[in-house]
């Protein structure tokens, strides 16, 4: 289901070219660091990094050759070894995403997604702004229940669908809905990988998700949706007159049917209703934080395999991601390399010196390196990395508003760029494949960036405001 | 192989030759040719060779080019491929529609080389391309002044294996613009027992294609088809849209840009396989980039397996 870019069409001499500078970035890192303050183990870690960051840049469809090449590289040189790989590699959050993944098939089988697209497209007194806005708080919203890429393969169809049939350029119309996922995918530990990655590592529960990230959420997807409005305003107009002609034609957008969604949102229910009570459970059974919230996907799609065991295996095959998640398994384990090697609590040190440790100053700080970074690379790679330096802070910070510090920055800056997050990229291979267009670089930075700005400066607002209520 | 180095006129020998056939309709024609192959070859009984003949001819006329057609068959009785040529100067109906036959090229081939027809049919099919040839052939007088006429001008070899281009059907190719609609296609789908229709521009060069699915598709948008069971929806008048606005809509707006093409020079094997693995009816041939021709499944079938 999910869709991959195919690899880019980039010439040899190109590749060789990105394939030097990626080394000799990674190995200037190994040579200047072994050299000034780091050891030898230290340095292989953050070269290994480096290169895996740069990897992922310059060779995206090469990126889990590069993170297997990789740990072979860290295992070789003593800087990592089998036990510390299975520790860090975060074995839970795969298993918690595989669970999803499978849930997801199921939703889409039993007719959910369809039945969310049929409302909207069958939504009384549909007008251009009154379509755009619902298809965005709906991918927003399907990206906190599910996941950013599942909502956005979705939502991306309903789109393409739409502009088919009114001869439209689907471009704009993608990007304000792949910029609303984006910061939707911060509202649930669902949304986004990062989510349930900082909520194992900072030990936070379902319901600190919900007092936290959801409204700021909530918010910062109200701010952006007027924001791209207003920024598509002329497209609009003309979506908007096509729009009438169709309908003045007594055409309309879709076929009118009835499509059977109960079995669909009961699925979805129950399994959210479960993931959210972990807490609770947890307390009931006296388990371990979080231990409910790790296999409550797992439990869920294991009961969805027994009734539909006829597609289970099709489920689990096809429906799970398992590029992506051996990728991101290969990724926690090398950015935990950095945390066994102590370059994490290195960078902390450093970190602290140079901006102190108040609370005021670290959230924007962190927001904002985590949002630049997380625009050009992969959000989850710069959160693994990232999550070790916050826990070395928490001995001189309460380091609770910095979490979400770190989450809304990675979520939010992933709109800056089109690399920024997954949604970005499996989006514009949707509209390069259906729509044959292209967005340049510059075309999406425009709104990106506007749009990550006002978001950002929102969560950082609330989160300084919520952080001394919390207080 | 020693059909390397031979053309098709090695394969007819001067007695083979009939210059001014008496039969004014095919079955005739092919039952004198019947007649003068099997006088010469000992072993093969000339009538029940002309019924076989005759029994493909009235399933498929094999006119290969205007003027021109080669009755054929294979049989199990022969070691290598016979040819009886015969010519008309009034013409003959070979009950194809087109223009009556003036030049009738008889060929029986043996059942063990199943492709050597395709092979031999491909040579003369590129000879025929010169028409000089066909009008020296049909106005020669005596076997030897025609065959003479066919050594000079035939230059093909007989080759070694098939390509794209040796099993293609150039002629009478159905293909649709992209100023055509919906209701155009719908029509040659419903009425013609076609499956995919090439949409090409007047420079030949291939748009895209539209098939039956994509017209069921139309009435089945793709949110649908994410749901592993339909059949809870029972009231489903999808097609009242589609009825609507036939007639407005463009191929274009429907037609499919993922068709499978292959150049002419691409060996006929590496086309089995494309059906095979693409699950395709319909391959594209090109020459140049611009269409040459098109390859069915079902017409790849019937020369290979049964003619």
């Amino acid at each position: 289901m999910h869709e991959e870019e195919g690899g880019s069409n980039i010439s040899t001499s190109m590749m060789l070219k990105r394939l030097f500078l990626l080394l000799g970035i990674s190995l200037t890192v190994t040579i200047v660091g072994y050299n000034t303050i780091l050891d030898i183990k230290q340095s292989v870690a953050c070269s290994v990094f480096i290169a895996i960051i740069l990897g992922t840049l310059f060779f995206w469809s090469f990126r889990l050759a590069i993170a297997f090449i990789g740990l072979a590289v860290l295992i070789f040189t003593h800087s990592l070894n089998i036990p510390k790989f299975v520790e860090s590699a975060a074995l839970p959050v795969i298993l918690f995403l595989v669970g999803m993944m499978i849930v997801v098939g199921a939703l889409r089988d039993l007719g959910f997604f369809t039945w969310v697209v049929q409302m909207i497209v069958s939504m009384p007194k549909i007008s251009a702004r009154k379509f755009i806005a619902t298809t965005a708080v709906a991918s927003a919203l399907l990206a906190c229940a599910v996941d950013e890429v599942t909502s956005i393969i979705f939502i991306s169809t309903l789109i393409f669908q739409v502009c088919d049939r009114l001869k439209l350029n689907p471009s704009p119309y993608i990007i304000i809905c792949v910029l609303c996922t984006n910061v939707g995918s911060a509202g649930t530990m669902m949304g986004n990988p990062v989510g349930i990655f900082v909520g194992t590592r900072a030990g936070l529960t379902f319901e600190d998700f919900m007092i936290w990230s959801f409204p700021i959420m909530l918010v910062c997807l109200m701010a952006c949706i007027v924001t791209t409005l207003l920024y598509y305003r002329k497209d609009l107009d003309e979506f908007d007159e096509k729009l009438k002609d169709r309908l003045s034609r007594d055409l309309g957008l879709a076929p009118k049917i009835d499509v059977p969604y109960k079995q669909g949102l009961v699925v979805l229910i129950l399994t959210v209703l479960f993931i959210a009570s972990h807490h609770q459970l947890e307390k009931l059974l006296s388990l371990e934080k979080n231990s409910i919230l790790l296999i409550a996907p797992l439990i869920c799609s294991g009961l969805i395999m027994l009734f539909k065991h006829d597609r289970a295996r099709y489920y689990v095959e096809r429906e799970v991601d398992w590029w992506t998640l051996l990728f991101f398994m290969l990724l926690f384990a090398i950015a935990g390399t950095l945390e066994h090697t102590h370059v994490t609590s290195l960078m902390a040190e450093k970190f602290s010196t140079v901006c102190g440790a108040s609370q005021l100053t670290l959230i924007p700080l962190i927001m904002f390196v985590s949002a630049i970074g997380s625009a050009f690379v992969d959000n989850v790679i710069f959160v693994a990395a990232f999550c070790p330096i916050i826990e070395e802070l928490s001995s001189s910070v309460n380091v609770f508003p910095l979490w979400w510090a770190l989450l809304f920055g990675a979520c939010l800056g992933g709109n800056i760029t089109m690399i920024g997050s997954t949604a970005n990229i499996v989006a514009l291979g949707m509209l390069e494949k259906r729509a044959k267009t292209h967005i340049r670089f510059f075309e999406w930075l425009k709104i990106g960036v506007l749009s990550a700005i006002v978001t950002l400066l929102i969560a950082w607002v609330l989160i300084v405001g919520l952080r001394v209520e919390a207080t | 192989m020693e059909s390397k180095k031979l053309q098709f006129h090695d394969f007819v020998a001067v007695g083979n030759v009939l210059c001014g056939l008496k039969s004014r309709e095919s079955f005739g024609a092919i039952s004198e040719l019947s007649s003068v192959l099997c006088s010469n070859n000992a072993g093969l009984d000339s009538s029940e060779i002309a019924s076989l003949v005759i029994e493909r001819e009235k399933l498929f006329p094999t006119v290969i080019a205007p003027g021109l057609a080669v009755p054929r068959a294979r049989i199990e009785e022969i070691n290598s491929p016979l040819v009886a040529i015969g010519t008309s100067r009034e013409g003959i109906d070979f009950k194809d529609g087109g223009a009556p036959v003036k030049i009738v090229i008889f060929v029986l081939t043996p059942k063990s080389d199943p492709s050597i027809h395709l092979q031999l049919l491909s040579a003369l099919a590129r000879d025929f391309s010169d028409t000089a040839l066909f009008e020296k052939m049909s106005q020669s007088r005596s076997p030897s002044e025609l065959l003479e006429a066919f050594g000079s001008h035939s230059l093909e070899k007989i080759p070694d294996y098939l390509t794209a281009r040796d099993i293609m059907r150039k002629n009478g190719l159905l293909t649709l613009s992209e100023s055509n609609t919906l209701s155009d296609a719908i029509r040659i789908f419903a009425t013609q027992g076609i499956f995919d229709i090439p949409i090409v521009d007047e420079d030949k060069d291939i748009r895209g294609m539209i098939s039956m699915e994509d017209v069921m598709r139309l009435s089945l948008p793709e949110h649908l088809l994410w749901m592993d069971d339909l059949s809870p929806i029972l009231r489903f008048q999808p097609f009242a849209e589609l009825l609507k606005n036939e007639k407005e809509t463009k191929i274009t707006d429907i037609m499919r840009e993922d068709f499978v093409s292959v150049d002419v020079s691409v060996p006929a094997v590496q086309v089995a396989k494309i059906f095979i693995v693409k699950k395709v009816r319909l391959i594209i041939v090109t020459e140049s980039g611009k269409l040459a021709g098109t390859v069915r499944l079902q017409e790849f079938i019937r020369k290979f397996f049964w003619e």
